[in-house]
């Protein structure tokens, strides 16, 4: 007897409506910069395809390097090389098999066009894109600027360019960024995913009480979400 | 149409605290992963560097001292 409605927007479900047709939630922490978030993002999103269900979505707040300036000068291999003490020849390697693996769920990545930045200012846009129901469709968009089409994410004036691709209305999306309205949201997904214990991502969260620590096979996410399916199932529509 | 649907629209919180948060079964085997600003494939790539659960309360104490 469910009269779950889907609309472009997100979900409406009424009140009577049963567990099993309530879209099962999941939290993802990620960051804009995180190429394993990408990848990992494709392989949920293949078994979330392939679940009978509805999955509902939210995505959090994690800065890999918030001691990154918007406008570093180096390139990906540099950044590992120089702040993190991976030698250049092992950081090409890294990456190699990172766009390898990308390409392996249809993702280009061309890391000789990326520019490494400081994500606050992109997570700040996100979660507006979040207050107003069209965080996912962002998220994307950011992922793919970055990874795939060489954009810099980290500067206002381009982050809004990127919010008006999607719909977003370019100056609010200025106005967001320039009064920092939303750098509280920012924090409490940090302080969150520490109270979690989250160290790494990408890391997802389903239905509040499974953890799913990296870029898993979409298997492994095809199985958390029939586990938390079938417990729902006793307390179904018999109520 | 995707079975991915946003979260409804939510208000900014007016605090950073996070919420109680229950433990977390974990599941699933060791997966690639970014820690610290390394990306790793765990056995082929280099160990992370030095990141856990601190590295992100620090992230926290810097941005409310307006250094980020």
């Amino acid at each position: 007897m469910s009269t779950t409605t889907d609309d472009s927007q997100g979900t409406a479900t009424a009140p009577a409506a049963s567990a099993a047709s309530t879209p099962i939630k999941v939290d993802i922490w990620s960051d804009v910069q995180c190429p394993w978030c990408y990848i990992g993002k494709r392989r949920f999103e293949a078994a979330a395809a392939e679940f009978p269900g509805q999955v509902e979505v939210e995505y959090h707040s994690f800065e890999l390097a918030p001691d990154t300036p918007v406008d570093y000068e180096g390139t990906p291999i540099d950044y590992l090389s120089d702040r993190k003490g991976i030698s250049r020849d092992q950081a090409s390697a890294m990456i190699d098999r990172v766009t390898g693996i990308a390409d392996s769920v249809g993702l280009d990545y061309h890391y000789d066009d990326i520019h490494q930045t400081n994500t606050v200012l992109a997570h700040e846009l996100l979660h507006w894109a979040k207050s107003l129901g069209r965080q996912l469709e962002l998220k994307e968009r950011l992922l793919k600027a970055y990874f795939v089409d060489g954009r810099h994410v980290g500067r206002a004036e381009d982050l809004a360019d990127l919010a008006a691709e999607v719909g977003l209305d370019r100056d609010e999306a200025l106005a967001v960024l320039a009064d920092h309205r939303f750098l509280p949201a920012v924090k409490q997904d940090v302080a969150q995913a520490a109270a979690y214990g989250i160290n790494g991502v990408p890391f997802f969260v389903v239905e509040g009480k499974y953890g799913v620590s990296g870029a898993q096979e979409s298997a492994t996410f095809l199985q958390v979400l029939e586990t938390v399916a079938a417990e729902r199932e006793p307390a179904g529509e018999t109520a | 149409m995707s079975p991915i649907e946003n979260a409804g629209p939510v208000d900014a919180p007016l605090s950073s605290t996070a919420a109680p948060t229950p433990a977390l079964t974990l599941v699933g085997a060791d997966a690639p992963v970014c820690v610290d600003g390394v990306c790793e494939i765990p056995g082929l790539d280099s160990p992370p560097v030095g990141a856990d659960a601190e590295s992100a309360r620090e992230v926290v104490e810097r941005l409310d001292d307006g250094i980020l």
